[in-house]
């Protein structure tokens, strides 16, 4: 059944068919939300927050098909409400601050020695050369590397112009190629 | 962060390494690419940071989020589920939570503990008694049980975040859960209680009957001994008697013999006779 037929039957108070569309999107939207804040509570308290607001504005959505986008777009306002709420109570992440590819991250040198000794996996790896993307930048590269969205859906998920989307990628890409040669990282170390 | 929009070949540069272009488009890009060495680099550096983050493990489970319905849904896999938060509670380890599920499952064995549908509720029991009922109420078909109704008539404090909603968010769940173990936990506990008063109980009695056999006993030996020294006595008395009259026959029998009779003035005449040998 598709996604526009689920939210249809949602609308029509079947708890099944929205409960299919959690089943089919939570782990999506968990792991989109992890990647873009960083940290898996507050991940866990903006999926859980993301899914009672698509539940309760379910009947404002238009075009079930875009049912995904939505979801993630609502999700994302939430991590940017997160962002902000920590700037303003002056943590150290917010989105217009989140850590760049050199100043905030580990100095080089430690990092390659603990790399050496095997103490950092990929996945170890990969995580942090991702927090190492500015944030707008990261959004996008997750959503279109990792959750199928092409850019004119980001787009909409991030409100802001696909050929916007399409040089945050750019960048995105780029910033981790100058990660890993910070890091002095290769290629092979990924395979 | 630049927000600079690429120039259109980056566009479409960016648009193929996602195969968002047309087939027109496509064989006008792949065309320039070719007659441009720049392009070319730059193709082929994107080409790597998509290589390098598709290491990335995206099987990263969702911790779940719960709509109820009042129908029940087939479980989801995968370490989101009740035994992860299980595992959770009783520490990370496999062993401990097979342990902890063991003896869970043993103390409530022995305890007869059950949980049962009665009368379109759901009730909890110790041993045989007759259940309390503690949730629903007669109506056919029995409806679903209300856990916060359970909870609450079992005194446990619980408000939903999605009070009125027909959902259960993460924070309910953690809050029914940690309500639900903490009822178990005083379940547990009075069951335990019990036990205690149980044995108390018997220690107690076992207490009196040894203290009764043991102050029996020593009655008994107390009687015995007293029995002893009255025969004892009766004995003695008898035979200061017996020696009372052997005195006095004595005495009389000494008072018939003549003065000089033997008993007065033997030694002397033996003596003489000693000396006259």
């Amino acid at each position: 059944m598709s996604d526009a037929e689920l939210v249809d039957l949602s609308r029509g108070g079947n708890m099944d068919a929205f409960n299919l569309l959690t089943d089919r999107w939570e782990d999506s939207l968990y792991r989109f939300v992890r990647r873009t804040l960083g940290n898996e509570d507050d991940a866990r308290d903006v999926c859980q927050e993301s899914w009672i607001k698509a539940y309760q504005n379910l009947p404002r959505l238009r075009d079930g098909a875009k049912f995904k986008s939505w979801l993630h777009h609502i999700a994302l306002n939430q991590c940017r409400d997160r962002f902000r709420a920590a700037k303003t109570r002056g943590d150290s992440v917010a989105l217009e601050d989140a850590p760049r590819d050199s100043d905030e991250m580990r100095a080089g040198g430690a990092w390659i020695a603990d790399h050496a000794a095997g103490r950092g996996s990929v996945q170890g790896l990969l995580g942090e050369i991702l927090d190492g993307i500015p944030v707008e930048q990261r959004t996008c590269l997750l959503l279109r590397e990792y959750h199928g969205f092409n850019s004119e859906e980001i787009a909409e998920i991030t409100g802001v112009p696909a050929a916007t989307v399409r040089t945050r990628i750019f960048y995105g890409l780029k910033t981790v190629r100058k990660v890993m040669a910070r890091r002095g990282l290769s290629d092979l170390d990924f395979n | 962060m630049s927000d600079d929009v690429l120039d259109p070949r980056m566009q479409k540069l960016v648009a193929a390494l996602y195969g968002e272009l047309s087939g027109e488009e496509e064989a006008e890009f792949q065309e320039l690419l070719a007659s441009d060495p720049a392009l070319r680099a730059e193709w082929e550096e994107l080409q790597a940071s998509r290589f390098v983050l598709a290491s990335l493990d995206t099987e990263e489970a969702s911790p779940g989020f719960v709509f109820l319905t009042g129908e029940s849904r087939p479980p989801r896999p995968g370490p989101a589920g009740f035994a992860a938060r299980v595992r959770r509670w009783f520490g990370a380890g496999p062993a401990w939570g097979l342990a902890a599920a063991a003896v869970a499952v043993a103390v409530l064995g022995l305890a007869d503990f059950r949980i049962q549908r009665v009368d379109g509720g759901v009730a909890f029991r110790f041993g045989g008694s007759r259940p309390t009922e503690v949730a629903g109420t007669q109506t056919s078909p029995p409806p679903a049980a209300n856990l916060g109704d359970v909870l609450a008539q079992e005194g446990a404090q619980v408000t939903p975040v999605s009070a009125g909603a027909p959902y259960l968010t993460r924070t309910d769940m953690d809050d029914y859960e940690s309500q639900v173990l903490k009822l178990m936990r005083a379940m547990l506990d009075d069951y335990q209680n019990y036990r205690d008063q149980e044995l108390a109980g018997v220690i107690r009695a076992l207490h009196s009957d040894v203290s009764q056999r043991q102050d029996d006993a020593y009655d008994d030996l107390r009687g015995r001994i007293e029995a002893l020294n009255m025969g004892l006595h009766a004995e003695q008395t008898e035979s200061d008697l017996r020696y009372q009259n052997l005195v006095k026959n004595g005495a009389h029998r000494l008072d018939d013999a003549p003065p000089n009779g033997p008993g007065t003035n033997d030694q002397p005449k033996n003596d003489q006779q000693k000396d006259n040998r």
